[in-house]
């Protein structure tokens, strides 16, 4: 019996050599890149150290010692505003801007260049623009405009009700257009005899949308959707150029404390801590994913 | 399902361990820098030939000089700066170059994780060692160990924009700007030019750093250690809540901030060279920086720190060289002797020393640094060569002497240290509370400061090992 | 699909020309939701039109302060940071673009960029696609397992990596490797790319199966169907990719920053983050900034046509 199981697994393997042999560079690579960096980094996380040396085992105290930071909470609904807010911000908009561009006709090339164009905007000019834009005093350029139309000068990133609602509507301005030119592409791979189809057995627009369209992008719809919340969950970089956390931690978030722990404190344990807390947050955001990912692939 | 998952996940985790295992019972490849009787270092900070091809070319003649009057000792030029992303990452792999610059504020750090080279033994063997101020001394050594090298170091003080300056009549008759000595004359001045020119009369960033001067002016204290060792998070005091008041009323009393309350140090900077702003805080490198958004150096003017009701007192501050860790005993002196000739190392007034001052000081001009503010000694006094230094600056000032006069007078000055744990977070947690009080008119300094000390107790204070 | 003309027949004159350039004013529309014989109605012209003006919308909230960016780099320092802000700079000076294009040296940096960046998109299609396209297609047992992984992996932050990551390419476990001033770690990291390999994998799996079956059953290898079914049909998709990973690492300064001390291997990213550390103006810098998109903008332009999916492989019915 044993050795029936074992004969069938290696000659599954066999005829499964060639696929094997295909994805192999792909996993050395993830095993190199991030499997062992992250198993360090793990293990790492339960020890007490001295820069990266561990210096002995502190069992959960890292975890401890995060866990009762007295910000750790204030920055876990933060980081969790930010995701609904942009779930709303960031991730509608591509998808309404592809469609569109994907009915075009006119001048199409220049308008996905034009769409394209924040995305590779350096980081430098982008923050300049933003820092203009939201400056508090009559002269930000937002308040330019509120005072032509006869309001009060506003006081836009200070106001730490809505601090994050305008750092993320900045993410979306520089990231939208990447996002857009993925969805548009993943239009065009759409059979356009399905269309046909469609409107041979009388489909009006929205219908031809929900039964061709959507199915087809519900993948990547998906995957863009995790991956989107993903990336704002981990976020750093914005909040730490835009406002570096405040106004008094308003807009602090977990990325940005793993890296005031880890750079700026010389903590990398409990950096490391916080990661993996992260991850299991991460891990039960996923598994919905799975769930309706399943769902996705049933309905093909 | 999960029975058939279970034995490829089983297999790949034991694989990576061992592979993990493996690597790390492997041998490290040894670097070998020692090239028969030619030592070979790499020096950082050095510009780049591309980006700054004038201030590179006079490096890169110093570099050749040096070679040819030292032919046992290769010096290799790195462009790299000190930055703190990648700092710990390189100081772990020891990619660092052999010698380069570190602030002041990152010294605890890497002292504590030691990642630069132990340096009391040539510094010793020099006769460096006791040259160097006692407060220094402290900052830089550890268990007779020494870490670093002092470099240069600086008075945090107030950069005035003389344009604003002139154009509000606040120059004295002898060409000295009509400056403030006192926090109060510091709000009337600000208030004076605001009214004459409509520009904000003094801007600062909500960071802690730079509020600690002004906390001891007024007679507080932040931290302070008990007989156990432990440390005790004591800025609750009144004389600190005094301080944030004065900070707060800068904003809401006065109206003579800048609006934005969470400006960044760069932004002030902007700001401060297009004439946005009259007064901020500053050293000379920062001002010097003000000259990469348009400064013109004729309007640089600065002050020092003003007296507050207990003290008259400001930050001192500075860069370091260090050494690479795992140097060699033959690369650290060979980085000594390089340091002896091109940074402030060099002690004893010879031909050569005076010469590197002199380079240093056409670098500067090339650089567009600021050169005439006087920096303070991180030696003991009474140094011919510091001597030197500054009356060489003096003559080859690009800036106005007169409008830095009551800079360079450091007389009747106390120079402090930061505070020696958890310096980062401190300032952080000040910034934050000034952020609150600049965002929120109703907010109650002492509650405010309250909390912070509280919260930092315990996230920080509590936690030192 | 009958010609516009045809159904016209028996009608008046000006409403026939009218129709005529209605069709062939939207005679390109083949991949969008509308049809042409959609546009043949009054309504659908409407709802065109206003897909339109939201786009125009969209194109001026984007292009208004791209271009104000890319004029800054025009005005002089103090020009910059001067209140009101200007939108237009008082002059356009080209010969401070060609005193910067002489004084740093593009062309050294644009070729090791190049190389670099190349480099890292061969390795993306390649590795990451093969990776996609097993997972997707040919799915041997144990795949399930490591798309999930594949998944786990995308979520994990990365900040607790950098320094084991970075000592392991300094010393590589394989053969004890120094790989400092070399693009290869980069490339190991664009192979490592879990998203793309779950991007390919998302988007094999809208293929067909049908051509696949097909060129089986003719005993095509699992490489050449890869090459000659996987990647014409989803050249959309992978063309993109390619541009994104392209434009990522043309851009991209911190892993140079580590890796590379050898100035002649030195790449323009690195260069452009160094200037923080220099005493060039801002306005140089800007313009320095324009020539490290110019690049990317071109390579944007030139290949975005490819994003189209005009290769459609005939005769599969969905």
């Amino acid at each position: 019996m044993k050795r029936g199981i074992f004969a069938s697994a290696v000659r599954r393997l066999k005829s499964d050599s060639g696929a094997w042999l295909l994805i192999i560079p792909a996993l050395l690579c993830i095993y190199f890149s991030i499997i062992r960096p992250q198993l360090l980094a793990f293990i790492w996380s339960f020890c007490s150290m001295k820069g990266y040396t561990i210096t002995g085992f502190a069992g959960l105290d890292n975890f401890k010692v995060v866990l009762t930071d007295t910000l750790f909470l204030k920055t876990f609904f933060n980081t969790l505003k930010y995701v609904m807010y942009s779930a709303v911000i960031g991730f509608i908009p591509p998808i309404i801007v592809a469609l569109i561009m994907n009915e075009l006709i006119h001048f199409r090339k220049i308008i996905r260049v034009i769409i394209y164009l924040p995305s590779i905007m350096p980081a430098v000019a982008v923050s300049l623009l933003w820092y203009f834009m939201y400056y508090p005093d009559q002269t930000g350029l937002l308040n330019v405009l509120i005072i032509k139309l006869g309001g009060n000068p506003y006081t836009w990133l200070q106001d730490g009700r809505f601090t994050i609602l305008y750092i993320v509507v900045s993410m979306a301005w520089s990231a939208s257009g990447a996002t857009v030119i993925y969805y548009f592409s993943a239009l065009q791979g759409i059979n356009r005899e399905l269309y046909e189809a469609a409107v041979m057995d009388g489909a009006g627009v929205l219908y031809r949308l929900r039964v061709v369209t959507l199915p087809y992008m519900s993948g990547i719809l998906l995957l863009f959707f995790v991956r989107h919340l993903i990336g704002v969950f981990n976020i750093m970089e914005q909040p730490m150029q835009m406002t570096n956390g405040g106004p008094n931690n308003a807009s602090v978030t977990l990325g940005l404390l793993n890296y005031r722990y880890a750079f700026e404190d010389g903590h990398p344990q409990y950096a490391l801590a916080l990661s993996v807390i992260m991850f299991i947050f991460g891990l039960i955001a996923t598994v919905g994913y799975f769930r309706l990912n399943k769902k996705v692939e049933e309905n093909r | 399902m999960i029975k058939s998952l279970k034995k490829p996940a089983v297999c790949i985790c034991i694989l990576s361990l061992l592979l993990a295992e493996a690597a790390g019972c492997g041998k490290k490849s040894e670097k070998n820098n020692d090239d028969g009787n030619v030592t070979v270092i790499s020096v950082g900070d050095i510009p780049s030939a591309d980006i700054d091809p004038e201030a590179n070319k006079i490096c890169m003649k110093r570099i050749s000089d040096f070679e040819k009057k030292h032919p046992e000792i290769k010096i290799e030029p790195d462009t790299y700066v000190f930055s703190p992303d990648t700092y710990a990452a390189m100081a772990e792999a020891e990619t660092l170059p052999t010698t380069y610059h570190l602030p002041f504020t990152q010294a605890k750090l890497v002292i504590d994780m030691e990642y630069t080279a132990d340096v009391a033994g040539v510094l010793k063997k020099e006769g460096i060692y006791e040259q160097i101020n006692d407060t220094i001394l402290e900052k830089i050594s550890k268990d007779g160990k020494i870490y670093l090298i002092p470099e240069s170091c600086y008075d945090s003080g107030i950069a005035l924009n003389m344009k604003l300056f002139r154009e509000s009549d606040m120059v004295n008759e002898d060409g000295t700007p009509k400056a403030p000595t006192t926090w109060e004359e510091l709000v009337e001045t600000a208030q004076k030019i605001k009214e004459k020119t409509g520009k904000d009369g003094f801007s600062m960033p909500a960071s802690g750093w730079r509020f600690m001067p002004v906390a001891w002016s007024f007679g507080g204290e932040f931290l302070e250690q008990t007989p156990d060792g432990k440390w005790k998070a004591v800025f609750d005091s009144p004389e600190v809540t005094e301080a944030l008041q004065y900070i707060k009323d800068l904003k809401w009393k006065y109206k003579v901030l800048q609006e934005n309350a969470l400006i960044s140090t760069d932004d002030i900077n902007q700001l401060f060279a297009s004439g946005e702003t009259a007064m901020m805080f500053a050293e000379p490198g920062q001002v010097s920086k003000c000259t990469i958004y348009g400064m013109e150096l004729g309007d640089v003017g600065m002050i020092q720190m003003p007296a507050g009701p207990k003290k008259h007192v400001t930050l001192m501050g500075g860069t370091y060289s260090a050494v690479r860790k795992g140097a060699s005993e033959k690369e650290i002196e060979a980085v000594i002797t390089w340091l002896k000739e091109t940074s402030s190392l060099g002690l004893v007034l010879s031909d050569e020393v005076k010469n590197s001052i002199e380079t240093q000081t056409e670098l500067d001009l090339t650089s567009k640094n600021i050169v005439g503010a006087d920096m303070i000694s991180p030696w003991k006094s009474d140094n011919p060569v510091e001597q030197y230094r500054k009356q060489l600056r003096q003559e080859k000032a690009n800036i106005n002497l007169n409008y830095v006069k009551l800079y360079n007078d450091k007389s009747n000055i106390e120079f402090r240290e930061e505070e020696p744990v958890a310096t980062n977070a401190l300032y952080r947690t000040l910034g934050d509370c000034i952020q609150e009080i600049w965002t929120n008119e109703n907010a109650d300094c002492a509650a405010v400061l309250k909390q912070a000390a509280s919260d930092f107790q315990k996230n920080h204070l509590d936690n030192l090992k | 699909m009958k010609k516009a003309s045809d159904v016209l027949i028996g009608r008046d004159k000006k409403e026939k020309r009218k129709n005529i350039r209605r069709s062939y004013l939207f005679q390109n529309m083949n991949k969008g939701v509308l049809t042409n014989a959609d546009m043949k109605q009054k309504k659908y012209i409407v709802f065109y039109s206003v897909l339109v003006l939201i786009i125009i919308i969209c194109e001026l909230i984007v292009l208004v302060p791209s271009v104000w960016m890319i004029l800054m780099g025009f005005k002089d320092s103090s020009e910059l940071y001067q209140t009101p802000v200007t939108f237009f700079p008082k002059e356009i000076n080209l010969s401070k673009l060609w005193k910067l294009w002489k004084q740093m040296n593009f062309i050294k940096y644009y070729i090791n960029t190049f190389i670099m960046a190349i480099g890292a998109v061969a390795v993306d299609i390649v590795v990451c696609g093969f990776a996609g396209y097993v997972l997707s297609r040919l799915k041997p047992k144990g795949s399930g397992i490591i798309f999930k992984i594949c998944f786990w992996l995308m979520i994990l932050p990365g900040t607790g990596r950098l320094v084991p990551l970075y000592k392991m390419f300094i010393n590589f476990p394989i053969g004890h490797v120094n790989m400092m001033n070399t693009y290869l770690p980069i490339w190991i990291m664009t192979g490592s790319a879990v998203f793309d390999i779950i991007l390919f994998k998302t988007t094999f799996d809208n293929i067909s199966n049908s051509l696949i079956e097909a060129s089986k059953i003719d005993g095509a290898s699992n490489i050449r169907i890869f090459f000659q079914i996987i990647i014409p049909l989803g050249m959309p998709v992978l063309i993109t990719q390619g541009i994104f990973t392209f434009n990522y690492q043309f851009g991209s300064f911190f892993w140079p920053m580590l890796l590379i001390k050898d100035q002649s291997k030195m790449v323009l990213g690195l260069q452009i983050y160094k200037l923080k550390d220099s005493s060039m103006s801002m306005d140089f810098r800007m313009l320095a900034m324009l020539f490290s998109i110019l690049p990317q903008l071109l390579v944007f332009a030139l290949f975005q046509k490819y994003i189209m999916g005009g290769v459609n492989i005939g005769g599969v019915k969905g």
